[in-house]
């Protein structure tokens, strides 16, 4: 049986202190830590950052997909897009233990974003997606 | 040629100095080993205007700073004692024994002691370089490689290059790994919300890798995921007042901590005593 939690840092940064929570049970032998996040960069742009880091030397690991979500009501989300990293070569790193990568749309001014990252690693003995990964909604500015 | 005290004859001083000068130093110093003799055992003492014509003899020709004129008694005291130890026997000397303040006998005891607990512990001694210094000892836990022998492709021989260069230098980091362990591959990262360091080290069967995300605005520090074992609760070592989450992923332990901007990590195949030292070796123990 597997079990992940996510940690609220930013909730944790504001308390003062580390804590975590439990959201979907698992573990993996494919991926650590991994993060995504949303931030706004003026003139209506959002820019989505994302982290894998894999428990060893992966020969592919990058982000498989990001989909896009806008806030339509309270804590009410709809898709607005979603990206591949079959379409996005800059997703994905090969033969590494840890990727970096971001991808950055167009957004309307007043909404809330937010992304989930579903990240993808491959080795000799397979390969595995993890579960999504959900950010911090953002308003576009 | 030589009167009872030494002197030469009346009328004999030029042969006597032709005599001193025709002679070797050593013949000049025998000569005068025989006056000293006489003197002793006639109880008269030898003119010291002779004796002095001899060390000047002996001087002119062999210059030496164990040869020197006297120009009073003791002078000549000395050397005629340096010239004829044997006439001198040494007292004895008393050994001097070197005892130990108690205090540093306790310490002593105490040390023992410590070595025997912890060798009767099976603790594991080739992990440790002892060492002594002001006064105490030291036990220092051998580190495995944490350098590159020469620079990677992005200039980069330790992570704490990578930090630099990610704006992160002033973040301290692990300075000990397990010993089996050697650094194989640093790596920076570039998004718009935060650059990241990574650091790879790996053995024969295991890694660990260290990273280190440095974000641009605290308020961008995200909503991480981390990979746990289901029945284990996270646990929470604190050390310099800081939380380090730890947690299990199938057979790796991993670490998590924040540090101002940064959000550090630590997972690999290590022990909670060796991820808990490496922890400890960010803050000097």
């Amino acid at each position: 049986m597997k079990k992940m939690i996510s940690a609220f840092l930013a909730v944790v940064m504001l308390c003062g202190s580390l804590t975590c929570s439990a959201v979907e049970p698992r573990a993996s032998r494919y991926f650590s830590i991994l993060t995504a996040v949303i931030t706004p960069q003026g003139g209506n742009k959002m820019a989505v950052s994302y982290s894998v880091t894999a428990t060893g030397s992966m020969t592919k690991l990058g982000a498989y997909s990001i989909r896009l979500e806008e806030e339509v009501g309270n804590d009410n989300w709809i898709t607005s897009t979603t990206v591949y990293g079959s379409k996005n070569p800059s997703f994905y790193a090969y033969d590494t233990v840890s990727h970096a990568g971001s991808y950055t749309f167009t957004g309307i001014p007043g909404v809330k974003y937010r992304a989930v990252l579903v990240a993808y690693a491959s080795n000799s003995s397979g390969s595995e997606y993890s579960n999504e990964i959900v950010s911090s909604g953002k308003v576009c500015r | 040629m030589f009167q009872q005290d030494g002197r030469p004859k009346t009328g004999a001083d030029a042969k006597f100095k032709e005599h001193l000068h025709q002679k070797s130093a050593q013949e000049l110093r025998a000569e005068l080993d025989m006056i000293f003799e006489e003197e002793a055992r006639t109880g008269v003492n030898a003119d010291p205007a002779l004796v002095a014509e001899y060390f000047t003899a002996i001087e002119t020709i062999e210059p030496d700073d164990n040869v020197q004129i006297p120009g009073d008694f003791e002078t000549s005291w000395a050397i005629f004692q340096k010239n004829h130890p044997e006439l001198f026997p040494k007292k004895e000397t008393k050994t001097r024994k070197r005892t130990l303040q108690p205090f540093r006998l306790v310490e002593a005891a105490v040390l023992v002691g410590v070595l025997l607990v912890f060798s009767a512990s099976a603790f594991r001694w080739p992990d440790y370089l002892v060492r002594w210094g002001q006064g105490k000892l030291h036990l220092i836990p051998t580190s495995g490689v944490m350098e590159l022998a020469e620079p990677n492709e992005e200039g980069f021989t330790s992570m704490e290059d990578a930090l630099a260069a990610i704006g992160a230098d002033d973040l301290s980091i692990p300075t000990w790994i397990p010993e089996e362990l050697e650094i194989q591959t640093i790596s920076v990262q570039v998004t718009p919300a935060f650059s990241q360091a990574v650091a790879l080290y790996t053995a024969e069967d295991s890694n660990v890798v260290l990273r280190i995300s440095h974000y641009h605005d605290e308020g961008d520090m995200p909503d991480a995921s981390f990979e746990m074992n289901e029945g284990e609760d996270p646990s929470v070592y604190i050390k310099n007042e800081v939380e380090h989450i730890l947690i299990h992923n199938f057979e790796q332990l991993q670490a998590i901590w924040i540090s101002g901007n940064d959000y550090c990590s630590i997972s690999g195949n290590i022990s909670t005593k060796e991820m808990k030292r490496m922890i400890d070796s960010i803050y000097g123990g």
